[in-house]
C-alpha cells in the first residue's frame, strides 16, 4: 500500500516535470524541471531495489549532465531561444523525430522480453546488500563485452569533443592550417606551429599563457 | 527500534516506556540527536574559524561576547535572523528563494548518513559510500542557481566557476574512495568502519592507500570551496561571488551550508582513512580496560556503560574530525588562492591521471593479497615504476613548458 502510494507520488512528480520541461517559456526553469524528472525516476528506481541504478542517475543525468546544460544556457543567454522564430522546416523535422521517438518507445515496451520474476532469494540480497555486486559481477562476466563497447562508445565521444575544441586553436593569430598541424604522437604543435605562435605573442596577437594552457 | 540496553537503562531510572513508544522513540533520539550534534558542530566551528585565523595571523578575534568570544557566532546568527531581506527587481524570485534551499538540504541530508557512532546513524545503506557523493554534487546546482538568479555578473561567474570546480574535482574525490572500496568490498560505511577497527598502525585507510587520502583531502576541500580552491566566492575579483547579492537568513543559509559541508568532508575523511568512531586503539577505551563494567556495577544501573561507550565513540569521532577542520583552516590561514585555467588543470592533469594509476595499483596490490601470486606483484612493480615514472616524467615536460613559455614571452 505504502509502495504504491509513493510510487504514484513519484509516477506523478515525473510526468508533470517532464510537461513542465517541454511547456515551459523560460529554458532554466525547464532545465530545473529535468532535474526534477530525473530525481524524481532515480526514486521509482529505489522502490525497485535498483539503488546503484538511482545513485548513478543522480550523479550522472541529474547532476552532472543538467549542470553542464546549465552551463551552456547561462553563457549562451536565456532569451535566445525565445526569439528566434521557429521556421516550418523545423517544425516539420522536429514532428518527424519526435513521432519516430514515440513509436519506437511504444514498440520497446511492447517488445515481449522474456522477464521472470526475480527469486526470493534475489529479492533478500538485494534487500539487504544492495545491488552493486551483482551488478559489478554481471557486467565483467557476462555482459563484457556490451560493457566494453559502451565505454568505447564514451572514448569515440571523448575524442571528437576533443577534436571540435582543437579548432577553435587555429583561429588564433594568423596561422594557417598547415602551420599549425600537429605531430599525432605527442599531441603537440610542431616546430612550425610554435614558432608561429610565438611569432603571434610577439605581435600580440596570442596570448601565450592561453596558448600553453590549451 | 530502541536497543536493549537503552530499554534496561530507562527501566532502571524508572522510565519504562511501551512497545509502541519504543518503536518511535528510536527515530526520534537518532534524528534530533544528528539535527543538534549538526547545528552545534557548525556555531563552534565558526567560532573556531575566526580564533584559529586571529591565531594564525596573530590577532585576538573575537573576544567581547561572552567569556573568549564563545557567544559571538550565537549574536551573529540573531543578526542575521533580523536583517532585512533584500531582493531588487532584475532577480528571478523564485529561483532566487529557493537557491539557498537547494543547497542547504542535501548536505544536511548527508549528515544522515555519517555514523557518529555504531548506533547513532540515521540511514544505513548498502550504497552509502557512493550516496554522500552523490548528494554534495547536488548542492552545487543550488549555487549555480543563485549565481543565475542574482542577475549580477559576479554572482553568474561565481556559479559558473562551481559549477566548472565541482565537476572537476567530483572525478578524483570518488577515484580516491574507489581504492578504499576495493580493500574492504562495500559501500556501506558502517562495514567500511568495522574493517578499520584495529590499533592505529593497522588503519588500513590510511596506511594502503596513503595516495587516495592526499587525493581526497585535496578534492573535498575544492569540493567545499575553501581556500586555495575559493574561486567561487573570491572576494577580490568577484566581491563575494555567487552569495553577493544574498542577505539575511538566505545569506545564512549559504554560511551554515558551507560549515556543514565541510564538517561533512572531514567526517568522512575521518570515516574512510581513520578508523572513525574507533579509538586509536581499536574499539573503545572504556571497553578495553573495563572501565565501562566497573562504573555500571559501581552504581548498579545496567546499560550504563553502553552509553559509556557510546559517548566515547562520538568523541573520539568529533575529535578526529576536528582535526581536518583544523587543517583546512589551517590551509586558508597559509596558502593564496589558485586562478581558474591552474584549478582545472591541477584537477585534469595532475589528480586525475593520479588516481588512475593509484586505482590500478591499489586493485594489483588487492589481488596480490588475495591469491596470494607474485606475478601480481611483479605487476605491481612495474606499474609503480613506468607509471608513477611516466606520470612525474609528463608533469616535468608540462611545467618545463609553461616555464619557457613564460620566460620567452
Amino acid at each position: 500500500m505504502t509502495e504504491a502510494i509513493i510510487f504514484w507520488a513519484f509516477t506523478a512528480i515525473s510526468v508533470t516535470a517532464a510537461l513542465g520541461v517541454v511547456f515551459n517559456r523560460s529554458i532554466i526553469y525547464s532545465a530545473l524541471l529535468l532535474i526534477l524528472v530525473f530525481l524524481s525516476i532515480a526514486g521509482i528506481f529505489v522502490l525497485n531495489n535498483a539503488d546503484f541504478l538511482a545513485i548513478a542517475q543522480t550523479i550522472v543525468y541529474a547532476v552532472g549532465m543538467t549542470i553542464i546544460v546549465l552551463f551552456g544556457i547561462m553563457f549562451t543567454g536565456d532569451r535566445a531561444m525565445l526569439d528566434e522564430p521557429l521556421t516550418s522546416v523545423r517544425k516539420l523535422v522536429s514532428l518527424v523525430l519526435a513521432t519516430f521517438t514515440f513509436v519506437l518507445l511504444i514498440k520497446t515496451v511492447q517488445f515481449p522480453f522474456s522477464i521472470q520474476p526475480a527469486s526470493q532469494s534475489v529479492i533478500q540480497t538485494l534487500m539487504q546488500s544492495g545491488s552493486t555486486k551483482m551488478l559489478g559481477e554481471l557486467l565483467f562476466s557476462q555482459f563484457v563485452v556490451p560493457f566494453e563497447l559502451a565505454s568505447v562508445l564514451l572514448l569515440v565521444a571523448m575524442v571528437g569533443a576533443i577534436v571540435l575544441a582543437k579548432k577553435t586553436f587555429a583561429d588564433a593569430g594568423e596561422m594557417s592550417s598547415q602551420q599549425l598541424s600537429y605531430s599525432i604522437d605527442s599531441g603537440e604543435p610542431t616546430k612550425e606551429a610554435n614558432s608561429a605562435l610565438h611569432a603571434a605573442a610577439s605581435r600580440g596577437e596570442v596570448h601565450l599563457e592561453e596558448v600553453t594552457r590549451s | 527500534m530502541v536497543p536493549a540496553w537503552l530499554t534496561q537503562l530507562l527501566q532502571a531510572l524508572h522510565l519504562s516506556i511501551g512497545p509502541e513508544l519504543s518503536l518511535v522513540l528510536w527515530g526520534i533520539i537518532l534524528f534530533t540527536g544528528i539535527a543538534i550534534l549538526g547545528q552545534a558542530a557548525v556555531i563552534f566551528m565558526v567560532l573556531m574559524e575566526r580564533k584559529v585565523l586571529a591565531w594564525l595571523t596573530q590577532r585576538k578575534g573575537p573576544n567581547r561576547v561572552g567569556p573568549w568570544g564563545l557567544l559571538q557566532t550565537l549574536a551573529d546568527g540573531v543578526k542575521l535572523l533580523f536583517k532585512e531581506d533584500i531582493m531588487t527587481t532584475g532577480q528571478d524570485k523564485l529561483l532566487f528563494t529557493i537557491a539557498p534551499a537547494i543547497f542547504f538540504l542535501p548536505v544536511f541530508v548527508l549528515y544522515a548518513l555519517i555514523p557518529f557512532t555504531d548506533k547513532l546513524l540515521a540511514i544505513p545503506l548498502p550504497t552509502g559510500a557512493l550516496f554522500v557523493f552523490a548528494l554534495s554534487s547536488i548542492s552545487v546546482v543550488g549555487i549555480v542557481l543563485a549565481g543565475w538568479a542574482s542577475n549580477n555578473k559576479y554572482s553568474l561567474l561565481g556559479g559558473m566557476r562551481s559549477a566548472a570546480q565541482a565537476i572537476s574535482y567530483e572525478i578524483p574525490l570518488v577515484l580516491s574512495v574507489l581504492a578504499v572500496v576495493l580493500y574492504t568490498g562495500t559501500m556501506n560505511i558502517q562495514e567500511i568502519l568495522t574493517a578499520q577497527n584495529a590499533p592505529f598502525w593497522k588503519w588500513f585507510g590510511i596506511w594502503l592507500t596513503p595516495v587516495s587520502f592526499l587525493i581526497f583531502l585535496i578534492s573535498s576541500i575544492a569540493e567545499v570551496n575553501r581556500i586555495p580552491f575559493d574561486l567561487p566566492e573570491a572576494e577580490s575579483e568577484l566581491v563575494s561571488g555567487y552569495n553577493t547579492e544574498y542577505t539575511g537568513m538566505k545569506f545564512a543559509l549559504f554560511f551554515l551550508a558551507e560549515y556543514a559541508a565541510l564538517f561533512a568532508m572531514s567526517a568522512l575523511t575521518v570515516i574512510f582513512f581513520f578508523g572513525g568512531y574507533y579509538s586509536p586503539i581499536g574499539g573503545t577505551l572504556c571497553h578495553t580496560f573495563g572501565w565501562d563494567r566497573a562504573f555500571e556495577s559501581a552504581v548498579n544501573l545496567p546499560g550504563l556503560g553502553q552509553l559509556m561507550q557510546q559517548f566515547e565513540m562520538i568523541t573520539w569521532g568529533l575529535l578526529k574530525t576536528y582535526i581536518f577542520i583544523f587543517i583546512a583552516m589551517w590551509l586558508r590561514g597559509t596558502l593564496p588562492r589558485l586562478k581558474p585555467d591552474q584549478l582545472m588543470g591541477f584537477s585534469w592533469k595532475f589528480l586525475i591521471p593520479l588516481s588512475l594509476i593509484n586505482i590500478f595499483m591499489v586493485a594489483l596490490e588487492r589481488q596480490w593479497q588475495d591469491t596470494n601470486e607474485v606475478v601480481y606483484g611483479y605487476l605491481w612493480a612495474f606499474v609503480l615504476v613506468f607509471g608513477i615514472g611516466g606520470f612525474c616524467w609528463t608533469m616535468s615536460r608540462f611545467f618545463t613548458r609553461k616555464l619557457q613559455a613564460r620566460f620567452q614571452s
